[in-house]
């Protein structure tokens, strides 16, 4: 009988063995430390394809916007979000932005699917997703992510140039209203009569917008639609889930000064669909304006007067801007302030800045000069203008104006830098109408100066002050509504925005004025409203960015938690709870307040340099 | 070989050898050419008949792949698979990378005998690891989903099936066997393969459905077109074996 011979165990094999065993336990460590169940979730986040899209000005503009927008939004690549999706890792929200994210693997896309089927909230913006990974060419006929959405598009294939149309954007009262689109954006047409609005700003006949050719699927639901009724912005349900879908491209008009619309559809996303509290851009959440006066030439000095006469500045804080040369339209025309010679203005500004009025610069020394003629070739020829008015105002206040706003709007890079290096704080803009104090993006990119904060003007429809009003053939009573609808949208919203108004103008709109005097005494005693200062906003605004916070949870009991911290204190800083969504809110750590108002919840966290907030998600 | 062991018949022998390569060819041309037209004939009722397989199965067995023909009924179509697509756990990851140590060290223990197999399984745990490593590093990176494994495989397949009969005709139609059997074998190995491909489709999308696309790599390269070729090799050894060798030298041989 054969003796068989029992197998050998070189030394070969034993150090196979614990190479391949030490490559086993490095790997399992390493994919828990990825990805591990165990981990807490995830609130909101933008998914990028890889970090090399980190840096690109479109990812800037989403994640700033979420920032100004109060809600906690991180970045994720597609590697972590699919690992995060096999390791059942929760996610509170996705969102899928545009430019950035063309390209996409069908791995990507089926787990964007399951994502929302299993119950996810998905934005879905514009050309995310369309092109595959190798070619960058369409993916397929139509979108991958049609199905998601409700709606066939990016039908190259079968449209070729037609894929992509333009057209203005409308709203539908119900938009209006789940949007929180603020009065004036929207044109409802002559006596506000029509069901959908166009969505307006300043200066333009009308905003047009790219947007994908669409065939439905299923039923959506369309809250802005284009001329041809093409759903712009969309909801439609899919598994368990919900997607939110802008058929236009949010981040690359951010990053060219049209932010609006990825602000509005951000905070929708997060307070509708995802139903996470958002931290206030205002102190203690309260609403208000800054009320911007221009003081361009010497016509306004006589209605100053009678403001000041009438009460108007016993109230406030309001932002007085004057242009301070002795020319107003053009040189040597003695129509300007001429600041330095003239005492009554010295001490009514001198008046004002004590009763604690924030007095600026408006420009630029002779204000159509510098409005007309500045641009970013000649800055040697008129920086000096902004340098004269500068010492010149702030000669007359007594220390240095840190606020400004630019005639007639012009402002070239090189006076934003100017603004910069002289220690401004804040200025007006007529960009990204609509929005708060906003970090504007310069040139497609984001502005280099970070200490700066731009307050874009509120527009309504196609104008933004008292002066367009006539030239636009509108009645004194259009202006006057639209001011009271505003000061009413932003105490209940919790914003600020900015107003702005030539003082010259004021005897022609004593109605308008009146109904702002009532309808903010009404707000104040209700503790609704509040005039803010540029400044004051800025520094509110600078302090919030640095405020650290997370959302973690919910747990298997519902439970969710804040947890924010701040290098100085958290004092005033606030988050909004939508009532229905959050329950048994509690402070954990750290000082604050908690109120109700109306259907929300009000945190307003005390002087403390951290905070946590333990509350019952609502299912 | 001398003259007496000759397989081919006499008269066929004595033909001058360019006649006999025509003759060869021709009959070549015309008996795959019988298969291959009937394969061409029925081809929209072949894809009738597979995507019933599949759509039949995939209700059995649960699977949310959705096959239909498209318009021309030239081609099987697999809309966006829903869910389908899982991307491998952390889980899945460990115990693939601990499958594959455990492989390529167990069949080290095997005898000579074995080499072939054991060869056979560190390929598949090679493929298997750079997958691996694959889904660690850059899972977003994977440019395939089931549907298009499953689309890839389909025409591979059907593709392979326009080979066989030249292939069988080359082979095993050169044997002494009778002419209606040269025209029918290989219908029937058709058959085999017009039966056997959607099963094995679907047990590959069953597979990657309920474990992870992290094996689609293994079974794409193990046991897709290579899986035909060795089915085809198999029956056609098979095939081979039946043929009667009339001389007792081949017989045995």
């Amino acid at each position: 009988m054969r003796r068989r011979h029992l197998p050998v165990i070189t030394l070969r094999m034993v150090i196979w063995l614990l190479v391949i065993a030490a490559a086993v336990v490095w790997s399992t460590l390493a994919l828990q430390a990825k990805g591990s169940p165990m981990r807490s979730g995830h609130g909101i986040v933008l998914l990028i394809p890889d970090a090399n899209a980190l840096p690109l000005p479109v990812t800037r503009a989403w994640l700033e916007a979420a920032q100004e927008e109060g809600l906690v939004v991180t970045p994720m690549t597609a590697d972590e979000f699919i690992r995060a999706q096999a390791n059942h890792t929760a996610i509170a929200g996705v969102l899928l932005p545009d430019s950035v994210h063309r390209q996409a693997s069908d791995l990507l896309v089926n787990t964007l699917s399951q994502y929302v089927a299993q119950g996810g909230p998905l934005m879905v913006t514009f050309d995310a997703a369309l092109f595959n990974l190798q070619t960058s060419t369409y993916a397929d006929k139509a979108s991958r992510l049609s199905h998601l959405v409700g709606m066939r598009y990016g039908l190259y294939e079968q449209l070729q140039d037609d894929t992509i149309a333009q057209s203005p954007v409308y709203a539908s009262r119900l938009a209006e209203q789940a949007l929180r689109i603020q009065p004036g954006k929207l044109d409802f047409g002559a006596h506000d009569a029509d069901d959908w609005g166009e969505l307006t700003t300043y200066a333009y006949k009308h905003l047009v917008y790219s947007h994908y050719m669409t065939e439905p699927l299923e039923p959506v639901q369309t809250l802005l639609r284009a001329e041809d009724d093409t759903p712009i912005v969309s909801t439609h349900a899919h598994g368990r889930g919900q997607v939110l879908f802008a058929n236009v491209p949010l981040g690359y008009l951010k990053t060219r000064t049209d932010s609006y619309l990825l602000h509005r559809l951000l905070a929708f996303f997060a307070s509708d669909m995802v139903r996470q509290p958002s931290l206030s851009a205002t102190p203690q959440a309260q609403g208000g304006i800054v009320l911007n006066l221009h003081v361009d030439s010497n016509a306004s000095q006589e209605p100053l007067a009678e403001l000041e006469r009438a009460g108007w500045f016993d109230d406030g804080p309001y932002s007085i801007h004057v242009t301070a040369g002795p020319d107003a339209i053009r040189a040597a025309d003695g129509l300007g302030l001429n600041l330095p010679n003239n005492l009554w203005m010295q001490a009514f500004l001198k008046r004002q800045h004590a009763q604690g009025h924030e007095i600026g610069n408006h420009g630029g020394w002779v204000h159509n000069v510098y409005g007309d003629q500045a641009d970013e070739s000649n800055q040697r020829e008129f920086e000096p203008y902004l340098d004269r008015n500068h010492a010149s105002v702030s000669t007359t206040i007594g220390e240095l104006a840190k606020v400004y706003s630019a005639p007639m709007g012009n402002q070239p890079s090189w006076a934003t830098a100017w603004l910069d290096k002289k220690g401004f704080k804040a200025y007006y803009a007529t960009s990204d109408t609509g929005l708060g104090p906003t970090q504007s993006f310069i040139h497609e990119r984001p502005s280099p100066h970070a200490g700066l904060w731009a307050f874009p003007i509120s527009n309504f429809k196609r104008i933004a002050t008292f002066d367009e009003v006539q030239e636009q053939g509108m009645a004194e009573i259009e202006i006057t509504d639209f001011i009271r609808l505003l000061l009413d949208h932003v105490s209940e919203q919790h914003m600020a925005r900015l107003f702005y108004f030539h003082p010259a103008a004021s005897p022609h709109f004593e109605k308008t004025l009146r109904t702002i005097q009532s309808e903010v005494k009404k707000l104040k005693a209700q503790g609704q409203f509040r005039w803010y200062s540029m400044a004051e906003l800025s520094d509110f605004m600078k302090r919030r960015q640095d405020v650290r916070w997370q959302i973690r949870g919910p747990n298997a009991q519902g439970l969710q938690e804040i947890s924010a911290s701040s290098s100085t204190s958290l004092q005033d800083m606030t988050w909004v709870f939508p009532a229905h969504t959050a329950q048994d809110i509690r402070i954990t750590e750290g000082q604050g307040t908690l109120h109700q108002n109306k259907d929300e919840w009000l945190l307003v966290a005390g002087h403390t340099p951290s905070l946590k907030v333990q509350w019952t998600r609502v299912p | 070989m001398n003259a007496h062991t000759a397989s081919w018949p006499e008269t066929q022998a004595r033909l001058p050898a360019p006649a006999w390569v025509w003759a060869k060819a021709l009959q070549w041309l015309v008996l795959s050419a019988v298969p291959l037209g009937l394969l061409a004939l029925i081809k929209p009722w072949l894809l009738d008949f597979w995507q019933w397989i599949f759509t039949a199965w995939s209700q059995v067995l649960a699977l949310s792949v959705s096959p239909r023909l498209n318009t021309g009924r030239s081609a099987i179509e697999w809309t966006a698979l829903e869910g389908g697509s899982f991307a491998p756990s952390s889980t899945s990851l460990t115990w693939s990378v601990v499958g594959i140590a455990a492989v390529w060290l167990l069949s080290g223990f095997f005898s000579d005998r074995f080499r072939p197999l054991r060869t056979t399984l560190r390929a598949l745990s090679l493929i298997h690891l750079s997958a691996c490593v694959f889904f660690i590093w850059t899972p977003a990176s994977f440019p395939y989903s089931i549907s298009k494994h499953l689309q890839a495989l389909m025409d591979m397949g059907y593709g392979f099936m326009w080979v066989i009969p030249p292939m069988l005709t080359l082979g095993w139609g050169l044997l002494q066997v009778p002419l209606y059997q040269k025209l029918i074998v290989p219908c029937l190995v058709l058959a085999y393969f017009a039966l056997m491909l959607p099963h094995k489709l679907l047990l590959q999308a069953w597979l990657l459905e309920h474990l992870s696309i992290l094996f689609m790599p293994v079974l794409f390269f193990g046991f897709g077109s290579l899986l035909d070729l060795w089915i085809f090799v198999a029956v056609y050894a098979w095939l081979a074996s039946r043929v009667y060798a009339p001389s007792p030298g081949l017989r045995e041989a």
